[in-house]
């Protein structure tokens, strides 16, 4: 096959704004696919939390901000903000080239081809996802090179093979999730204490060895500590029934006194002394995420008593939050320069005012029965 | 498991086991010696009708007799070890070595296999002298090897129970009994119910597993791979027809579909399992389950006939060859039809009305054909129109063919082709009787446009993959031609074609594109007939896949020239529509500075410089050499102003009227301008639902954009349309179009024959497979097993039995069809981890050592470079490029897409030959979307599809399509669900009449097209019984909506009135919208007032976020 010269490839990955919101929310992990790469590697991000979206609040332009005054008053909150979408060219700078925040998750990938695997941390970007079992293996025992003879003999000239995110991961009853803690249980029969820096260690990943295909018949060793090969099949028993109170842990992670890490890689802070208990789990599991979603119904004011363009005026959202926290005085002011312009009734628009604020609207006394906001 | 079927009352019925797997634990931890295997196998090998192997061991050692028992016991004394040990490893090599599939052995020893791999070859005496020394050595006591195993021996089970008639009770219960009398713990569940005719009745027969489990050794308590048959004693064939729909109350068109399908009869439904019958002779005698029911549904091909030649380039010189030759096909059809109506008095009662009104269909065309024909025969400005259109189209057919196959090459000069040659060459040039017929059918409704014809909508009906693109091509190139012999100084649009699909226009443009050339280069040579006025194409589609502006097209291109540029070529054509020759920035001569085939041209003295196209190929036609330009544009802006004689464009490009003022007048007709004549809409099908609502309410405003004058008298574009599956066809182009429609080819009384097409029996067809795992643990294992079985299957198959790449290529690229976007990327990310997993154990299980033989070619895996994705999340600019590699066909250096992961993108109009093997992920929403989807493979007659179809056990429409699989497919066009569209309904009116309102009062308020000012009432009140009278036209079960639209149009007018807008709005999303009339759907309204919201695209288009890996988020807490 002929090999041209490769352009730089533009990466461009998207998401619809709808997904964003509910089913891939913050915290969740998303396939990403570059649009404009025809192959379908595709790579696990996870979107970080709302407070990375923006520099600043400045940065919000009206448009991304939706007010709902009850859910703002159930959460606590000022308003709402869509996620930004995606425009490429556009001469406002705050609109043109907005990215949503991700972190790479999971940090452990393994090459392909040889099984080589690598921690590649939270920020790596995505043409650093190559096996570089090259460079690391340079100066390792031959013994350790011939087990990753794909990669590490193939010729310069060929493009490295790509790095995949490994299948499972750990996450707790309490919320937190993390990488699955490759380096303590390749090593767990070892009785020397060992580093745990992911880099000083060669793992090697095997995959349906002896006909087994499942998760069960993966295997890994450390090459450089020569521990024996390991699967992952405590994890996924139960704990027997004369377990003492003090094996909270399961099977697994007792076996290497893991306890959770608190990780919550969406925010990049660990709470600490986490006890609750922790699973393995499939990266692409349906159990892992689970948005929380309040909700709650918006009713305009519809009412006969005024017409129609003071209704425009109270019911949007804008406006109304400009004005329903002014002092009397700011408040005549602000309606009498609203007015100055149009043909609408400054006593009306300030009747219409007080009635809303003092909830004495018609529809307004309908929300009444409505309660609090739901959640779902 | 049950089966339901219809029957007539047998003497006694006969309910036999099918295979059905016990499996049998077996433990045994003593050590045996490798020897006495040796032993186990030769007399497994030996063991023919004379026990020839135990003869000869109990005369060698001289043993009382040579019975099996006798023999056994004295090899268990002399290896000492127990007899039924030995007896299991005969028994391994008797029956289960080639059975293994349901063999498990948990601590696997290979020796068994070694042993027989090893001794396999030898001769009996040779093995009998190794058994000699095999039992004298173990007079040593030297214990050689031992092993400890532990597995499972599968039984197969075949019993039969006898019912007899008086048995047949509901709720009566048989047991299974096995030789012995004991009680095998199946038992038959039966349930009758009463039919209309006597001696009828249902029945529902259900195999049911009595065995209760005990906790620890449950697995002798199940049964695998379970199935039955059903079968009288007599063989007589009993079964009847198992009717699911009742005749009485189906309508004309339901009733046509079973007439056409009566003879693909169903016998019974399964329950939990899928069902097939054996015929003898159309009688039913047996029913049986089945694990994985396969169906191969026989291709549908364009009739042929031998005595006629219908060749391209012989009808473009010759009119009166034509015309005898069309002549002689009309004849016989006449005679067929004549046949036709004979068979309607051989049929039912209650078939024989609606085969009448088929007829009727039929004949109607007829008549029509004949007009044709007869117009063929007299009007000079036809037959040279028909002459050039068949030149054109023999032209393309070779083009085409140079332009797309990388392995055809024309070596000879492009100028000098004898195209009669080259095509008989390569088997083509010739019209299907069908495309021939089709242009005559409609050559009225051009030549005289006043008449009825013209406002008949035309809708090919024909399965994919026949020719219908060549029909209507033909079609448009006759118009073409047409109207620059009738008005050679009149420049204009002729002919739009209308795609709902971004992927296929671009596949389809390229092809029109050759066509066009051909046009545009036969105009050059005949320039007294046809004018001096250029013949070209125009792409009108999506800023995201074309470009805009010629300003935006300037600042692509110099892009491009760029090579470490990151834009993408959003120019769409990669190589030259004429001869082949590589365009493009990946073409192989591209260097730094220059693209080969864009360039910027002066084109007229007057105008700035232009972004052409021109071939790089001197010998070709339109090479920049001889400044011949490709007559071809894809900049909106160039569109507008050039108005081309074809433009393909999306559906939704539609909804960019009332926004762009210049679109109205690419289509309107002028003094000099001659408005368009004919809209080809393609895939008819997909014009449903929400999208064509919407679509059909701007209907209205192309119809008044096409409408000019003629001798007073309006007419407005024809339109033809085209599909493979639809149902109730007529209700949906009514109400879209208000136009009756009339099918061609018409169907009579049977699918499998409409003299045009027929089921061609002797062929190979496209088979399905359904595949249903009640007991996988999730739907995504069973997926993966699926993709790897196939991935290392088709693997080994090219290394064992069939070194030629040409057989299995057309499996080598699996097709993967996924229902939505979330769904591929479950899949996608199964491909690096289960499939992955999965296709290295099978190489174990094949035996492969795949660790040794780490290269590519030995040792196939998953690579992230051989695997495609063709679906929206790709851009635009990518698609060319995974198509042009999908045509790659494997050889032993070049390699295709070993996967293409798909979704309903793909569902028309791509035709890759060499495409075979699909993976159907769930069944598809619509039978419409799966016909659509599997008949991208197959394609290639040498190379029949093959589809297999995963049904989730989760889902209940999945389980019954399982339960169904065999009478679903064998008469799967009538399964195709109606569409239903409502394009005047109140929605429909509130997201989009504003719109039509505005287009229509744009395009004839010409004073006011730019400035938003209210028109007078004269114009108003043309728009309101405009829209109105169409309304009523097209919607007549409904007169309260027209009121109602004629409420609502009054209401905009006020509120225009109200808005007093300064300008009527842009489309782009960033501008202010200040004083206009309109704001784009889906954007934030910023200031207050009544504006209206109006649509710039006919779907709901949600905006896309993107995502950026942070650098800031967590970087201090880095491990």
């Amino acid at each position: 096959m002929r090999f041209k010269k490769k352009k730089n490839q533009r990466i461009l990955r998207t998401l619809r704004r709808s997904h964003v919101v509910s089913t891939y929310g913050v915290g969740s992990v998303y396939q990403f696919k570059n649009k404009y790469n025809s192959n379908s590697d595709s790579e696990s991000l996870m979107l970080a939390g709302i407070e990375e979206w923006f520099q600043n609040v400045d940065d919000i332009i009206p448009e991304w901000k939706i007010y709902e005054p009850r859910l703002q008053e159930a959460l606590g909150k000022d308003f709402f903000v869509l996620p930004p979408d995606y425009r490429k060219n556009h001469d406002n700078p705050k609109i043109a080239n907005r990215h949503l925040p991700y972190v790479r998750f999971p940090q452990w990938h393994r090459c392909s081809a040889c099984g080589l695997m690598e921690y590649v941390g939270k920020h790596a970007s995505s043409d650093k996802l190559v096996c570089k079992a090259k460079s690391r293996l340079k100066d390792q025992d031959q013994k350790i090179q011939n087990n990753f003879k794909v990669c590490f003999n193939a010729k310069d000239t060929s493009e490295p093979n790509k790095l995949i995110p490994v299948r499972f991961l750990v996450a707790c009853e309490h919320g937190h999730i993390d990488d699955f803690p490759f380096i303590e249980w390749t090593h767990k029969n070892l009785k020397s204490e060992i580093t745990k820096d992911p880099q000083e260690h060669i793992l090697k990943s095997f995959g349906g060895r002896g006909g087994n295909s499942s998760i069960l018949g993966l295997k890994f060793k450390c090459m450089t500590c020569n521990t024996d090969q390991v699967d992952i099949a405590k994890f996924f028993q139960k704990n027997s029934d004369n377990d003492n109170q003090n094996d909270k842990l399961g099977p697994g992670f007792n076996e290497i006194k893991h306890e959770c890490s608190g990780s919550r890689p969406w925010i990049g802070e660990n709470e600490h002394n986490c006890k609750a208990k922790q699973h393995v789990l499939l990266k692409g599991a349906s159990n892992i995420y689970y948005p929380t979603i309040k909700s709650s119904i918006f009713i305009p004011v519809i009412t006969e008593e005024f017409d129609k363009e003071i209704l425009n005026k109270i019911n949007n959202e804008t406006f109304w939050n400009s004005i329903k926290d002014q002092n009397e005085e700011m408040l005549n002011i602000i309606l009498t320069t609203v007015v100055s312009d149009t043909n609408i009734d400054l006593d009306k628009l300030k009747l219409a005012v007080k009635k809303k604020k003092g909830r004495t609207l018609k529809s307004i006394t309908i929300r009444k029965g409505l309660g609090k906001p739901t959640e779902n | 498991m049950g089966i339901s079927i219809c029957i007539e009352a047998p003497e006694v019925l006969i309910i036999s086991l099918k295979n059905v797997g016990q499996y049998y634990k077996l433990t045994n931890k003593e050590e045996i010696p490798i020897e006495s295997k040796i032993v186990a196998f030769y007399i497994s090998k030996f063991n023919d009708e004379n026990k020839s192997s135990y003869k000869w061991i109990s005369s060698n050692y001289s043993l009382n007799n040579s019975n099996q028992n006798t023999v056994e016991d004295f090899i268990s004394n002399v290896f000492e070890i127990k007899k039924s040990t030995f007896k299991n490893n005969v028994d391994y090599f008797d029956k289960f070595f080639d059975q293994r599939a349901g063999w498990h052995q948990k601590k696997s020893s290979p020796s068994l296999d070694d042993i027989k791999i090893k001794f396999d070859g030898y001769k009996k005496e040779d093995l009998e002298n190794e058994i000699i020394k095999c039992i004298k050595n173990i007079n040593t006591k030297e214990i050689n090897e031992t092993y400890k195993y532990e597995g499972y021996f599968r039984k197969n089970l075949n019993h039969e129970i006898e019912i007899k008639n008086e048995e047949l009770i509901t709720g009566n219960t048989k047991k299974f009994i096995d030789y012995d009398g004991n009680d095998l713990g199946l038992s038959i569940h039966i349930t009758k119910r009463k039919s209309e005719k006597e001696n009828q009745y249902y029945l529902t027969l259900h195999l049911v597993n009595d065995n209760e489990t005990s906790d620890k050794e449950y697995v002798k308590d199940c049964f695998f791979q379970c199935g039955f048959e059903i079968k009288s004693k007599d063989g007589a064939s009993i079964f009847k027809e198992y009717k699911e729909k009742n005749l009485k109350y189906m309508d004309d068109e339901e009733k046509s579909l079973h007439l056409l399908h009566r003879n693909n009869k169903s016998y019974a439904v399964g329950h939990g399992c899928a069902v097939s019958w054996d015929l003898n002779e159309g009688n039913c005698e047996k029913v049986y389950t089945e694990i994985f029911p396969s169906y191969e549904v026989k291709p549908i091909k364009a009739k042929i006939f031998d005595d006629l030649n219908l060749d391209m380039m012989k009808f473009s010189e010759d009119v009166d060859f034509a015309t005898n030759e069309i002549k002689k096909l009309i004849d016989k059809y006449t005679v067929w039809l004549e046949n036709e109506k004979l068979k309607t008095n051989d049929l039912d009662q209650e078939f024989k009305e609606v085969s009448e009104l088929n007829i009727k269909k039929a004949t109607d065309n007829l008549d029509r054909i004949n007009e044709g024909l007869e117009i063929l025969k007299t009007d000079k400005a036809i037959q040279d129109a028909f002459m050039f259109m068949n030149k054109a189209m023999a032209q393309q057919q070779f083009h085409y063919k140079l332009s797309t196959e990388k392995d055809f090459e024309y070596k000879n000069d492009l100028n000098k082709i004898d195209y009669s040659n080259e095509l008989q060459k390569i088997g083509k040039g010739k019209w299907y009787p069908f495309q021939i017929i089709f242009i005559i059918l409609n050559i009225k409704s051009f030549s005289d446009p006043l008449s009825e014809d013209r406002d008949i909508m035309d809708l090919i009906w024909f399965p994919t993959g026949g020719g219908k693109t060549e029909a209507y091509l033909g079609l448009s190139s006759f118009v073409i031609f047409l109207r620059k012999i009738k008005e050679p100084e009149k420049s204009g649009n002729a002919v739009i074609m209308r795609y709902t699909l971004r992927l296929l226009t671009t596949q389809q443009f390229l092809r029109a594109s050759t066509l066009i050339c051909a046009c545009e280069k036969i105009r050059s040579e005949n320039e007294e007939k046809l004018g001096k006025i250029e013949i070209n194409i125009g792409l009108w589609i999506g800023g995201e896949a074309t470009p805009n502006t010629e300003e935006n097209a300037k600042k692509i291109l110099s892009s491009l020239e760029n090579p470490h540029s990151t834009l993408e070529n959003k120019f769409l054509i990669i190589n030259c529509p004429w001869c082949g020759e590589d365009m493009g920035p990946d073409a192989k001569t591209s260097k730094e500075g220059s693209i080969p085939g864009y360039k910027i041209e002066n084109i007229s003295p007057k105008e700035k410089k232009k972004i052409v196209f021109a071939c790089e190929n001197i010998s070709c036609n339109f090479s920049h050499k001889k400044k011949n330009f490709l007559p071809i544009d894809v900049i909106d802006e160039r569109i507008y102003k050039k108005q081309p004689d074809l433009v393909i464009g999306t559906i939704d490009k539609f909804a960019t009227l009332p926004w762009k003022p210049e679109a109205l007048e690419c289509f309107a007709s002028d003094e000099n301008i001659n408005g368009t004549d004919l809209i080809i809409q393609d895939e008819l099908h997909l014009i449903s639902g929400p999208l064509g609502s919407i679509s059909g309410m701007y209907e209205i405003c192309i119809k008044a954009l096409t409408e000019k004058k003629i001798n007073n008298q309006t007419i407005t574009a024809k339109i033809v349309g085209s599909t493979a599956t639809i149902s109730k066809a007529e209700k949906q182009i009514y109400s879209l179009y208000g136009k009756k429609c009339s099918i061609f080819p018409s169907q009579t009384n049977q699918l499998e024959d409409s003299f045009f097409s027929y089921e061609k029996k002797d062929a190979d067809g496209r088979k399905y497979v359904g595949i249903f795992c009640p007991s996988s643990t999730s739907p995504q294992i069973t997926l993966s097993k699926v993709i790897a079985s196939l991935f290392v299957n088709v693997k080994v198959f090219s290394l064992d039995k069939c070194k030629d790449p040409k057989i299995y290529d057309p499996y080598w690229t699996q097709l993967i069809y996924f229902n939505s976007i979330r769904e591929l990327m479950t899949g996608a990310s199964l491909l690096y981890d289960d499939v992955d997993g999965e296709k290295n154990a099978l190489y174990v299980k094949k035996g492969l050592d795949f660790e040794i033989k780490q290269n590519y070619d030995y040792y196939r895996r998953i690579n992230p470079r051989q695997i495609a994705e063709l679906t929206s999340r790709q851009d635009s600019s990518e698609i060319p490029k995974i198509l042009k590699r999908m045509f790659v066909s494997k050889n032993e250096d070049t390699y295709p897409y070993d996967i293409c992961l798909a979704t309903n993108m793909i569902q028309v109009g791509i035709d890759i030959p060499r495409l075979s093997l699909m993976i159907i992920n769930g069944q598809p929403k619509t039978t419409s979307e799966y016909i659509q989807a599997s008949s991208r493979v197959g394609r290639d007659q040498n190379s029949p599809g093959l589809v297999f179809n995963i049904l989730s056990p989760f889902n209940s429409r999945d389980r019954s399509h399982y339960e169904h699989f065999k009478s679903y497919h064998q008469s799967i066009y009538n399964y195709v669900e109606p569409t239903s569209v409502t394009p005047h309904s109140t929605s429909v009116r509130k997201r989009c009449l504003h719109a039509v309102v505005i287009t229509l009062c744009r395009l004839w308020d010409k004073k006011n097209r730019a400035l938003p000012n209210l028109p007078k009432d004269e114009i108003k009140n043309k728009v309101l019984k405009y829209i109105t009278d169409y309304v009523k036209k097209a919607d007549p079960d409904h007169p309260e909506e027209v009121e109602r639209t004629e409420k609502d149009i009054l209401e905009i007018f006020r509120r225009w009135k109200e808005i007093q807008p300064l300008k009527f709005g842009s489309m782009s999303l960033d501008q202010s919208i200040e004083g206009t009339l309109m704001y784009p759907s889906g954007t934030e309204k910023k200031i207050e007032g009544d504006q209206f919201e109006t649509p710039t695209s006919m779907r709901n288009v949600d905006r896309e976020c993107s995502a950026r890996i942070t650098n800031t988020i967590g970087a201090n807490h880095e491990i």
